[in-house]
C-alpha cells in the first residue's frame, strides 16, 4: 500500500463511527427514559403513601377529638396556662402540639376543649398511634421513612435512622418541608434533615389547630438502585456492542479487501509472468463474483494463448488457436508469427529436402559412376586379363592359379559393382534387384530371409529415385539385421499400393534402442532418404524384434 | 566353321576374344561390334553369321534389344549372352529374349568354345552357376503361393477363434507385441489391411 487509507481502515471507521454513536445515544435516550420513569413512579409511590398516612394521622386525630369529652376526663387547666403553650393566632380549644424539652424530645399533644361551663379540660397524648402509622413501612424500602415535622421545624416523630436519639434533636428546613408549610402539597428530589438527597412527598396537616407538615421520603440512592444496575448492564452491553461491532466491521472489511488483496496476489503472479495457478476463490458479494468470474476467464484465456505461443516455441505449427476477441492482437499477432514460422519451416524443409536430395543423387551419381567405372573399366581388362593368360604357354598348374585368381577378383569386381549400383535396378527395377540382394545374401547368413513382392501396374519398377532409394534401405536393413540382430527370421515384404510402394522388414532380433544406438548414421541416412522423397519412415524396435516400415511416393 | 560374330563395347575385350578364337578349329570370327547397332547394321547389310556373342550392357542398342531383334528378323543366328552380370534376372530375361545360353566374361576359352559348339548345334547351354541363377530367379518369377511360418499359422488360427492379441500372448506365452509383429507381418504377406481380410484371404489359399 503505497498511498492512501486502506479500504479495511475506511470499512471499520465508517461502521464504527455510524454504530458507535447510535448505540451511545439510543442508551442515553433509554436511560434518560428509565430514570424519569423511575422518578415518576417513586414520587408516585411516595405521594399515595403520605396521602395515606396522613388521613390515618388525620383521622386518629378527629377520632380522639371526638371522643375526648371535657367533663369526664381531663384536667381542668387554666387559659393562664394554657396560652403558654397555645399559639396566638388559633383559639385556645383544640389540639396543641406541646412537643419540647419537657417531653423529652418525643412528641406530646394536648387536647384542650372547653366545657359546658367554660372551663377549659386539657388531655396528654403521646402519640403511641401516630408513631405507630408513620412506622408502617410497607413500599418503603430500607431507607424509606414517613415523618412529621412541626412549626418550629423539629421533627416530631422518630428519625428511623436515629431511632435511640429523640425527633426533637433534629431540625429540618427542607425543601419539602418549607413547601409544605406553605401550604403546598407536592413532591421533589430535595435534601432532607439529614443532609442526605431524597425523593419526596410532603404536604401539610392540619388537625384542629395543630399544623404539621407530613413528609414520606425515601434515599435517591436506594430508589435509584435499578437504575445504576441498568446503567452497569447498559455500560456492559455498550462495551460488548461496540467490541462485537468493531469486530464485525474487521470481518466485514476482511471479507471485503481479502478477495481484493488476493486479486492483487494473482495480477502481481500475472504481470511476473506467472500464469500457472487455479483461480478457486469464492468471494462474497454478487460483483466480487462477477470480477472472479473475469479474472479467471482471462486468465484461461491468457493460458490458452501462452500455451499456444509455447506450442509455437516448440514449432508445433499444427497447433490452432482461437482468438480471445476483436482486439486480440497477441493472438493474432502469434497466428502471424505461426503462419510466418509455418511458411518459413515449410520452406527450410523444402530445402533441406532438396539438399538431401542433391547430397543422395550426387552419392547416388558418384556411385553409378564408379560402379561404371568398375564394370567398364576395370572388368574388361579382367576378363581380357584372363584370355591373354589362357592364351599363354604355361604350366597348367600355375596356369589355373592364375585363372582362380582372375575369377576371383572379377567376382569381387561384380560384388562391388552390385553393391555400388546393380544395373539391374534400372534394368529391371527394385523388386528384382531385392530379390537377387536377397538371393547373394542368403548363403552367407543362417537366418531365414524370406522375400514377399506383391506387384502392381509398375511391376516393381517405380523410377530411378525410388528404386535406388527402396534398395539402398533395404540394402541398409538386411545388413543391419544380419550384422547384428540375432534373429533367426527376417521378413521383407515390397508391396505396390495404389500411389506408392511400401517397404516392410521385420526380424524376430534382440532389439534395439531406436535412440541411443551409436552409429545411427545407418538409420538416420535411411530417413533422409526416404525423406528427401517426401516418404513415411518408422522404425519401432524391443526386446521382441525391429519393424521398419517406408511408404514412398511414386516418383512423378 | 562355326562363323561367330563378338558384340562387345569393350574393344580390348572383343578383340582378345578374337584372337583367342584365331587358334580354334571350326570357330571363325567373321566381326567383332562395338554395340548393338553396328551389329543390327552389319545384319541389315545380309552379314551372315551363326552365333553371336553378345554383351548386355551396351550404349545405343543393349544386348537383351539386340535379342528380340534377332527373334523378328533373324531367327537362325544363335545368341550366346556374354556378361559381366551374374544377377539372374538378366539371365531369365536373356532367356526369355530367345538367347540359348549365358556365359560369365570370365569364362575360359574351353567353356566358350563348348558353349559355341553346343549352341551351333541347336542345343542350350548354361554351366552349373547360370543354371542355379536362373532356376533361383524362375523360383521367384512363379512364386505366387504365400508361405506362413508355423508360429503364424498358429497365431492366425486363433485369431480367427475370435481371440484378442493378449489373450493370444497369455496362451503362447509370448508378448503381446510379439503377436502383433507376427499379425502385422501376416497382414504385410498376405497383402491385407486388417485381420478379417487376412482370415478371408488365408482361408481362399488354403493356408489355414
Amino acid at each position: 500500500m503505497k498511498n492512501g487509507v486502506s479500504i479495511k481502515f475506511w470499512v471499520v471507521f465508517l461502521v464504527n463511527l455510524l454504530f458507535v454513536p447510535t448505540i451511545l445515544l439510543v442508551s442515553l435516550f433509554f436511560y434518560q427514559q428509565f430514570k424519569t420513569s423511575i422518578d415518576e413512579r417513586v414520587l408516585l409511590q411516595l405521594t399515595s403513601i403520605k396521602g395515606l398516612k396522613r388521613v390515618q394521622i388525620e383521622d386518629f386525630l378527629e377520632r380522639e377529638w371526638q371522643n375526648f369529652e371535657p367533663n369526664q376526663e381531663g384536667q381542668l387547666i387554666s387559659e393562664e396556662e394554657l396560652s403558654n403553650f397555645a399559639k396566638e393566632s388559633s383559639g385556645l380549644e383544640g389540639i396543641h402540639d406541646v412537643t419540647g424539652l419537657e417531653s423529652g424530645g418525643f412528641l406530646r399533644l394536648a387536647f384542650v376543649k372547653k366545657d359546658s361551663e367554660g372551663s377549659y379540660h386539657i388531655r396528654y397524648e403521646d402519640g403511641e398511634e401516630i408513631k405507630k402509622i408513620l412506622l408502617e413501612r410497607t413500599g418503603m424500602g430500607k431507607s424509606g421513612e414517613s415523618y412529621l415535622v412541626g412549626e418550629d421545624f423539629k421533627l416530631r416523630s422518630r428519625s428511623r435512622f436515629f431511632p435511640e436519639r429523640s425527633p426533637y434533636e433534629f431540625e429540618c428546613q427542607s425543601e419539602g418541608v418549607l413547601n409544605a408549610f406553605e401550604q403546598k402539597e407536592g413532591k421533589g428530589i430535595y435534601e432532607d434533615y439529614r443532609g442526605i438527597e431524597v425523593y419526596g412527598a410532603y404536604q401539610f396537616l392540619n388537625a384542629r389547630g395543630l399544623k404539621w407538615a407530613i413528609l414520606s421520603e425515601i434515599d435517591t440512592e436506594e430508589a435509584l438502585e435499578p437504575l445504576l444496575a441498568l446503567k452497569k448492564n447498559l455500560i456492559i452491553i455498550l462495551v460488548i456492542s461496540i467490541l462485537i461491532i468493531f469486530v464485525l466491521s474487521l470481518f466485514l472489511a476482511g471479507a471485503l479487501t481479502r478477495p481484493l488483496l488476493r486479486m492483487k496476489y494473482y495480477l502481481d503472479r500475472m504481470s511476473g509472468g506467472d500464469y500457472d495457478f487455479e483461480i478457486n476463490a469464492k468471494p462474497v458479494g454478487y460483483e466480487m463474483n462477477l470480477m472472479y468470474d473475469s479474472l479467471s476467464e482471462m486468465v484461461a484465456k491468457f493460458k490458452s494463448t501462452i500455451s499456444f505461443s509455447k506450442e509455437i516455441g516448440e514449432m508445433n505449427l499444427a497447433a490452432d488457436y482461437k482468438l480471445i476477441g476483436e482486439n486480440d492482437t497477441l493472438g493474432k499477432s502469434l497466428l502471424a508469427m505461426k503462419e510466418q514460422l509455418r511458411k518459413i519451416n515449410e520452406t527450410e524443409t523444402q530445402r533441406q529436402r532438396e539438399l538431401r536430395s542433391a547430397i543422395v543423387s550426387g552419392q547416388e551419381k558418384e556411385r553409378l559412376r564408379l560402379s561404371k567405372e568398375l564394370h567398364d573399366g576395370l572388368g574388361p581388362m579382367l576378363t581380357h586379363l584372363k584370355l591373354m593368360v589362357q592364351s599363354q604357354e604355361l604350366p597348367t598348374k600355375g596356369k589355373d592359379a592364375l585363372k582362380n585368381v582372375i575369377d576371383d577378383t572379377v567376382n569381387e569386381v561384380r560384388r562391388m559393382t552390385f553393391n555400388l549400383m546393380p544395373q539391374s535396378l534400372m534394368d529391371f527395377g527394385v523388386a528384382k534387384s531385392v530379390q537377387n540382394l536377397v538371393l547373394m545374401l542368403k548363403p552367407l547368413t543362417d537366418i531365414q530371409i524370406e522375400f514377399i513382392y506383391h506387384s502392381g501396374e509398375k511391376r516393381g519398377n517405380f523410377g530411378d529415385d525410388v528404386n535406388i532409394c527402396l534398395f539402398r534401405i533395404t540394402q541398409e536393413c538386411l545388413n543391419n539385421g544380419i550384422k547384428h540382430s540375432v534373429a533367426e527370421n527376417i521378413v521383407l515384404v515390397l508391396t505396390e499400393e495404389e500411389n506408392q510402394v511400401n517397404l516392410y522388414y521385420s526380424d524376430d532380433g534382440k532389439g534395439f534402442d531406436v535412440n541411443t544406438v551409436s552409429g545411427g548414421s545407418g538409420l538416420s541416412n535411411m530417413r533422409a532418404r526416404t525423406d528427401a522423397l517426401g516418404g513415411t519412415f518408422v522404425i519401432s524396435s524391443a526386446e521382441e524384434g525391429t519393424t521398419i516400415d517406408v511408404t514412398l511416393p511414386f516418383q512423378k | 566353321m562355326i562363323k561367330i560374330g563378338i558384340v562387345d563395347d569393350h574393344q580390348l575385350f572383343s578383340s582378345g576374344l578374337a584372337a583367342m578364337f584365331s587358334n580354334v578349329e571350326n570357330i571363325e570370327v567373321v566381326g567383332t561390334f562395338d554395340d548393338g547397332e553396328a551389329f543390327i547394321e552389319f545384319l541389315e547389310k545380309d552379314g551372315e553369321l551363326n552365333v553371336v556373342l553378345l554383351d548386355i550392357t551396351m550404349p545405343k542398342i543393349g544386348g537383351l534389344e539386340v535379342l528380340e531383334i534377332l527373334r523378328k528378323t533373324r531367327p537362325s543366328i544363335k545368341a550366346i549372352m556374354l556378361s559381366m552380370h551374374n544377377d539372374g534376372n538378366y539371365i531369365v530375361q536373356s532367356v526369355r529374349n530367345g538367347a540359348l545360353g549365358y556365359l560369365l566374361k570370365n569364362a575360359d576359352q574351353e567353356e566358350l568354345t563348348k558353349a559355341i559348339t553346343a549352341v551351333y548345334e541347336g542345343k542350350k547351354y548354361f554351366n552349373a552357376e547360370t543354371t542355379e541363377l536362373l532356376l533361383n530367379n524362375m523360383a521367384v518369377e512363379g512364386e505366387v503361393v504365400k508361405k506362413l511360418s508355423p508360429r503364424e499359422r498358429e497365431i492366425l488360427e486363433l485369431i480367427a477363434e475370435g481371440l484378442t492379441t493378449k489373450e493370444i500372448a497369455e496362451k503362447l506365452f509370448i508378448s503381446t507385441r510379439t503377436v502383433e509383429t507376427h499379425r502385422v507381418n501376416m497382414l504385410k504377406k498376405l497383402n491385407v489391411k486388417n485381420s478379417a481380410e487376412l482370415i478371408k484371404k488365408a482361408a481362399e489359399l488354403k493356408l489355414i
